[in-house]
């Protein structure tokens, strides 16, 4: 455990030592900043159009369809197939670590850079909330906590698709463009065919709108619930039974 | 003693006993049997069997592409072999990873780095695998090899040589028993060189720490190894002491030469 805990801090370290990734970071905090000064501003021409109390939901909404895959793309580009083409993968292999605790580790910090931006973006929007004057009673807070937590798990569960998917590439830019054109394919492809919409996890990147509706019923919070985290746990060895035969 | 077998034109000078000098030698620290890799294009290696012994300091020579890098590559776990067994530190590589490699240090093939961060930086990330690497260590380290002075420079400003000097540093920063070196002074100056070789000498005669390097500088390995092996095409064709051969009045490179020599007129014949 002590290894893998090395391993973890040490993708912790080198997540924050890339430049773009601390970009993420201030652009996340940025963006819901920009968005609700404009519309305080533009409030006497737009009417109705405000920051209201479901502002951090009306964010997350974004951030969950575009920015947070965005970033997970980029992050899992620079934790799986940048590390095979600038061979630095060995750097991690030839330590007293095993492969799973590297790929553990990885992971892990994959996990908390999208809970770190949904954190971020949590915070931001309820202090926009604060300055608009659009104050969250209690429950009103606790549904936003809820909705963010169903989040995190949506987009871990697409994350670990991706992770998969990058164990196939040994160039950044090919992993790229080519999970770009399968996340449009998989979000277009309900559309065509609606069994997707409940075996893609590209489906549920507005998840949490089921948790904090009322008119949606246990069982179908459970069902999804579970085939998230099955999706996860799939993907994960998956991605892991790859990784584990790389020769570097 | 060391046997020394006629077959052909080949003088073959086995490997060292286990007994030895009148020291009874300690179980090998590394240990291969029959080890084999064969890659799509059919190059590889293939059943190379070897041991090194505590303090050994053992330079495996060859041709370009003779399968030097890939039994480094077996031996540290980077790839899979085939076929045959690694026994590191007593217990198999496979089940025990962890422990086995605990007290190696690597260097293999080039020196790739993150090269978005520091060497300082770089040391901390490695330091954090091993018990007891302190700041003060790594400053150590970083004075042995010269580079305290770039240390806060990003690893993407660095020349080649730098680079293998801070793969050097990084290898022997936790104070491993076993060190694994490959092509250790491709890019270096003569300084760098000059304090390589230094390096070596000191910690196998002062900590006894065994080294395994792989290079073409044969003056270099002659000067500071006590065993070398010779692979070709794959195969370990020969291996012995360098003490005997230079006693044979013989230097390393005439005897590669001959064996190559050998190898060649062999394959001719056949």
């Amino acid at each position: 455990m002590r290894k893998w805990r090395s391993g973890f801090i040490n993708e912790l370290w080198l997540l924050l030592y890339r430049k773009k990734m601390i970009a993420f970071f201030t652009f996340s905090i940025i963006l819901p900043i920009l968005l609700a000064v404009s519309l305080h501003a533009l409030q006497p021409i737009l009417g109705l159009v405000t920051v209201s109390q479901s502002f951090p939901i009306q964010m997350l909404g974004i951030y969950t369809a575009v920015w947070i895959p965005l970033f997970i793309l980029t992050m899992t580009a620079d934790l799986f197939p940048s590390e095979v083409a600038a061979r630095t993968l060995k750097l991690a292999f030839l330590r007293p670590n095993t492969r799973f605790h590297v790929f553990c580790a990885k992971v892990a910090a994959l996990a908390v850079g999208i809970g770190t931006l949904l954190v971020l973006l949590g915070v931001v929007t309820l202090i926009c909330n604060i300055f608009a004057g659009a104050t969250l009673s209690f429950t009103e807070g606790l549904g936003v906590l809820k909705a963010y937590v169903a989040a995190f798990v949506a987009m871990v569960a697409l994350s670990a698709v991706f992770v998969f998917v990058s164990q196939f590439f040994k160039s950044a830019s090919g992993f790229m463009v080519t999970a770009i054109v399968l996340y449009v394919a998989l979000k277009i492809s309900p559309f065509l065919l609606s069994a997707m919409s409940t075996f893609s996890p590209a489906s549920y990147t507005d998840w949490h709108m089921l948790w904090i509706s009322h008119n949606v019923a246990v069982g179908k919070l459970w069902s999804t619930s579970l085939y998230l985290l099955s999706s996860c746990v799939l993907f994960f060895t998956l991605g892991y039974y790859i990784f584990d035969r790389k020769e570097v | 003693m060391l046997v020394k077998q006629q077959i052909g034109c080949i003088q073959h000078l086995s490997a060292a006993t286990p007994y030895e000098g009148g020291i009874i030698q300690m179980n090998p620290i590394l240990e291969t049997h029959q080890l084999t890799k064969v890659y799509r294009n059919n190059r590889g290696i293939r059943d190379i069997s070897l041991q090194l012994h505590a303090g050994d300091v053992y330079g495996l020579l060859g041709p370009n592409g003779a399968g030097k890098t890939t039994f480094l590559k077996l031996i540290t776990g980077l790839i899979r072999a085939d076929q045959g067994k690694i026994t590191l530190f007593n217990g198999d590589l496979i089940d025990q990873f962890e422990e086995g490699m605990q007290h190696v240090g690597c260097m293999i093939e080039s020196a790739d780095f993150y090269d978005f961060i520091t060497a300082w930086q770089y040391l901390e990330l490695v330091g954090r695998f091993y018990p007891n690497i302190t700041d003060q260590r790594i400053t150590e380290v970083l004075e042995v090899v010269g580079m305290i002075q770039v240390r806060k420079d990003k690893i993407k400003n660095y020349s080649t040589g730098m680079k293998q000097k801070l793969a050097l540093a990084a290898a022997i920063l936790p104070n491993p028993k076993f060190v694994i070196l490959d092509e250790p002074t491709n890019g270096l100056d003569i300084e760098g060189t000059v304090m390589f070789r230094r390096l070596i000498k000191q910690l196998s005669e002062e900590h006894g720490t065994t080294f395994l390097i792989s290079s073409h500088m044969i003056h270099e390995l002659e000067q500071l190894c006590n065993r070398v092996g010779i692979i070709v095409d794959g195969q370990l064709i020969q291996e012995g002491h360098v003490s005997d051969l230079l006693a044979s009045g013989q230097s390393l490179e005439q005897f590669y030469i001959h064996e190559l020599d050998c190898r060649k007129g062999g394959k001719e014949s056949a």
